[in-house]
């Protein structure tokens, strides 16, 4: 049953690259949401894994060391930075502040600039720590 | 609201649709999923955190032993425990959102909706139980 209800304009009436920085952004903190609930699905296996015991503990960490369990993780890690920078900057735009086209233009460049910094961060982290010893 | 016609029709039923809604007016709980959603998110962001940051700096938190010792602090599990129901929930919202927004066959919508709540509950009961019985 289609739903032939009038409703709002929405995807086609965006200038996703535009500088005021919202909707392309808003588009990419959807999309990097969904693939952090993906995380979540990780999180549980990874717990009913421990639940298990040691051995199943070991396959779980068999597949997490593999290339397709880093690029997972790595890809999990720049959404989730993301979501969360993304989501504070749009909660600031909630509150009323930061509505100028220059602020929203300015604070868009950072909260890429700390996604990107954050998780390369923390991934260089994990390696100099937990990889390469 | 009157208390119906001579028809047993109440009166509303018998304006336009436009009449409808003006003379019924605001519902007043219009803006309660959104604002639901940041509290969510806002309550998900310190809980989530802390378990992140804690588990990089475990030493070797890949390894069965160190992550088990981690468990041992109550704190610690409460935090996990809290940051999967707050985060599930968020997700949970998300999913139910982008749904409204973007899928407008019926039945998909109400689909998607209903697997998304199924889903989310049960990854945190499945988690909350893996946490519990290993930490006790």
């Amino acid at each position: 049953m289609e739903n032939k209800r009038p409703i709002s304009p929405h995807l086609q009436i965006y200038n996703i690259f535009s500088k005021d920085m919202t909707s392309g952004p808003s588009f990419l903190n959807r999309i990097t949401g969904i693939i952090s609930a993906f995380g979540l699905i990780y999180l549980t296996v990874w717990l009913v894994c421990l639940a298990m015991g040691d051995i199943y503990y070991e396959y779980f960490i068999w597949f997490i060391t593999s290339w397709f369990g880093y690029l997972s993780l790595i890809g999990f890690t720049f959404a989730f930075y993301y979501h969360l920078i993304n989501g504070l900057r749009f909660l600031i735009f909630d509150l009323g502040y930061w509505l100028s086209r220059k602020s929203m233009f300015i604070s868009g460049v950072w909260m890429i600039i700390f996604t990107l910094a954050g998780s390369t961060a923390t991934w260089a982290f994990i390696f100099y720590r937990y990889i390469l010893v | 609201m009157g208390n119906g016609s001579s028809l047993g029709q109440p009166d509303y039923a018998k304006r336009s649709k436009l009449a409808h809604v003006r003379g019924v007016g605001s519902s007043y709980r219009g803006s309660h999923e959104w604002l639901t959603s940041r509290l969510q998110a806002i309550i998900s962001v310190p809980f989530t955190l802390y378990v992140l940051v804690s588990l990089l700096l475990l030493g070797n938190a890949n390894s069965y032993v160190s992550f088990m010792y981690w468990l041992s602090n109550p704190l610690n599990v409460a935090c996990l425990i809290l940051a999967i129901i707050t985060l599930c929930w968020h997700g949970a919202y998300g999913i139910i959102t982008v749904a409204n927004d973007y899928v407008h066959h019926t039945g998909a919508n109400f689909t998607i909706r209903l697997m998304a709540k199924i889903f989310f509950s049960f990854i945190v009961v499945v988690s909350t139980v893996s946490i519990l019985l290993s930490a006790f």
